[in-house]
């Protein structure tokens, strides 16, 4: 397993196995990676009425669409916000947000995507991937988990740059079966069932009254 | 409280209600325009109840009417949520229609309006509520607001129909509404079966109308057996929008207008007040678009599958030729109001539609084969990357090329999760599309 250099990148990209699209400038790729850009979504999580994350409310739902305790976990404790291009956002002090890139990107099966903040932004106290490996094979757009771990609010804007991706080749193809996700194709941010394996470890579901 | 009391005091409801929108968070643009124009008004307007007598009835009533019109808007406004509909779809339709609904009001020059966006139930929601009468409050710009269906909201290939919907804008705005009714309506009146109401009466009862429509009149005589001279003013100005969509769209509104409009009335042949039936309207544009030479836009394409896949599109949307009972214009009556309305179009800067070249069509249609949002993203790999404009109607136009090789497709599986899909790769398309557009902008202006 190794890092992929620019010239790789772009090769792979030449073939039409790798996709990061659009890049705007030469200036948005690096010597081992690709800039990637803030969206136009925000999820902004909420402290609201019926607000929490806990996985047992998601346990043996098996993500069916139309269960109501599922459903209003998932959609209780974001708040959704769009901003056009020249808009901004305020990401404020210990305030945290899903934010999609502007860029869609198809890994190919021998590629694993490695998710960073640019040093840029960090150092204003912007920390960007917590789950920042992403999977052979995935073709969506990146959700980049956004704090703000400074004490001013920072300011952004769709299309700037905040986040990079290097590439990692594997050491074989990946499994065709091992590459699905639920996150896959994904247009926006959505947050992930938390409970999925792991229901022995949760109380049975109760029916509400 | 009296009468002109109360109308005082509404008009602060109405004020402090403007003011709650600013409470949440819009991002729909035009936002400080709205309020400035907003306030401007309703200032207006209390200075005109401000002297009123009370006796004066009628004034009141007018006001009271004003008030109420001020009301509905600003609840409009409030639910203007920028989540509910595509805006980057949005901000291209703007671009089409401000051009257009430019105008010369009486206290500045000339002005764009103040175009506000709202979702709204019902599936066939689409519309663009316009401010008709400006005569009490003619004090700044006119404010239209273009309303989405909120469960359509990534349905950016199907939003084409909007096209009709900017027809009846630009209808509004007096300018356009002269010559679009001296130039485009007038040669499709002035032959044919609705040349008058007892001629569109006799046509209806014509031995060759289809069975729905014999069925239709033997059912409801009373209802469907009349066709006022009212009636008959509102079908041509369905027409001549219908003419506007194809003319500024391009091939998704026909693809479209097909699709929603036979969702609405499946055997294409009921008619209302305000509509008339659906299979006329689909003859007009096939004739429209012979006129265009779209049925022969394929037999230039280069590349066998996306000739094949624009020769079934061009089978699917306009191929047919037309049944004689509806073919109620002729070809040299459209010729005429196409010609007329492309040329107010191109005079007021509102672009018609191009068919694309081949370079252009077929990487958006790869893209979207390959599950990637279709825009003019260069995905070759250079070292420098040379991402291209494109026009956000030739996105559209390939979305509904791979929507009808889907469907087919689907027809077999019974799998329909594809249609969404592939509105949402294309809503991603435009977004990315604007980006691209938007950052090569920035780079020419600070070349120059």
């Amino acid at each position: 397993m190794s890092a992929l250099v620019k010239s790789s990148i772009l090769k792979h990209m030449a073939d039409g196995k790798l996709v990061v699209s659009p890049i705007l400038c030469a200036r948005q790729r690096g010597a081992s990676s690709i800039d990637l850009r803030v969206g136009n979504v925000f999820l902004m999580v909420r402290a609201r009425g019926l607000s929490v994350v806990d996985p047992a409310r998601f346990a043996h739902t098996d993500d069916k669409v139309g269960d109501y305790e599922y459903e209003q976990a998932r959609r209780q404790k974001h708040e959704r916000y769009e901003a056009p291009f020249g808009q901004n956002f305020l990401l404020h002090p210990g305030m945290l947000a899903l934010v999609p890139t502007l860029e869609w990107i198809k890994l190919p099966a021998n590629l694993q995507g490695i998710v960073t903040a640019r040093s840029s932004w960090a150092r204003e106290g912007l920390s960007i991937a917590t789950a920042s490996l992403i999977h052979p094979g995935y073709k969506g757009v990146i959700t980049l988990e956004l704090a703000n771990l400074g004490q001013i609010p920072l300011s952004l804007y769709p299309g700037l740059r905040i986040a990079q991706i290097a590439f990692h080749t594997l050491t074989e193809d990946a499994a065709a079966k091992d590459m699905s996700s639920r996150f896959d194709m994904a247009f926006e941010p959505a947050e992930g069932n938390k409970a999925h394996g792991d229901e022995a470890f949760l109380p049975p579901k109760v029916k509400q009254p | 409280m009296n009468p002109k009391e109360f109308l005082l005091h509404e008009c602060e409801n109405v004020l402090a209600t403007l003011q709650d929108v600013l409470r949440h968070d819009y991002a729909a643009g035009s936002s400080k325009e709205f309020y400035n124009e907003f306030c401007e008004r309703l200032n207006y307007l209390k200075s005109l109840i401000d002297p009123v007598e009370l006796t004066d009835i009628s004034a009141l009533a007018l006001f009271a009417n004003e008030v109420s019109v001020l009301s509905t808007l600003v609840h409009r406004i409030e639910r203007s949520h920028a989540g509910e509909f595509p805006w980057p779809f949005t901000e291209y339709l703007k671009s089409l229609a401000n051009p257009l609904c430019k105008e010369h009001l009486v206290v500045q020059d000339e002005d764009e309006p103040i175009i506000r966006v709202y979702a709204e139930g019902g599936l066939f929601s689409y519309q663009i509520n316009l401010e008709n009468d400006l005569s009490v409050l003619n004090v700044g710009r006119r404010i239209f607001t273009i309303v989405f269906p909120r469960t359509l909201r990534h349905h950016v290939l199907l939003h084409a129909i909007f096209g009709h919907e900017i027809g009846h804008a630009a209808w509004a705005v007096p300018q356009h509404k002269s010559a679009l009714k001296g130039q485009v309506v007038e040669p499709l009146r002035e032959a044919g079966p609705l040349n008058s109401t007892s001629q569109a009466k006799n046509w209806l009862k014509q031995s060759d109308a289809p069975a729905a429509i014999v069925e239709l009149l033997e059912a409801y005589p009373d209802e469907y057996s009349d066709i006022s001279p009212n009636q008959l003013d509102s079908w041509f100005q369905e027409f001549m929008c219908d003419l506007f969509g194809l003319v500024t769209f391009g091939p998704s509104f026909l693809a479209a207008h097909q699709t929603l409009l036979l969702a609405l009335d499946p055997s294409g042949c009921l008619w209302g007040p305000y509509h008339p039936p659906y299979v006329c309207r689909r003859v007009m544009l096939w004739r429209a678009c012979q006129h265009l030479g779209w049925p022969t836009f394929p037999a230039g394409i280069q590349d066998r599958e996306l000739r094949a896949s624009c020769e079934g599109f061009v089978k699917k949307y306009s191929g047919e030729a037309p049944g004689k009972w509806e073919d109620i214009f002729s070809q040299e009556q459209i010729a005429k109001a196409v010609d007329a309305l492309r040329d107010i179009l191109t005079k007021a800067g509102t672009s018609c539609y191009l068919m694309p070249d081949d370079p252009t069509l077929l990487p958006l249609v790869k893209m979207l084969h390959g599950q990637i949002p279709p825009c003019g993203s260069d995905l070759r790999g250079s070292e420098a990357p040379a991402n291209r404009s494109v026009d956000f109607r030739h996105i559209l136009f390939a979305g509904w090329l791979v929507a009808d090789e889907l469907s087919a497709q689907a027809t077999v599986t019974g799998e329909q999760s594809y249609f969404l899909e592939l509105n949402k790769l294309c809503e991603m398309g435009l977004l990315q599309q604007r980006a691209i557009d938007r950052y090569n902008d920035h780079k020419a202006g600070d070349k120059h």
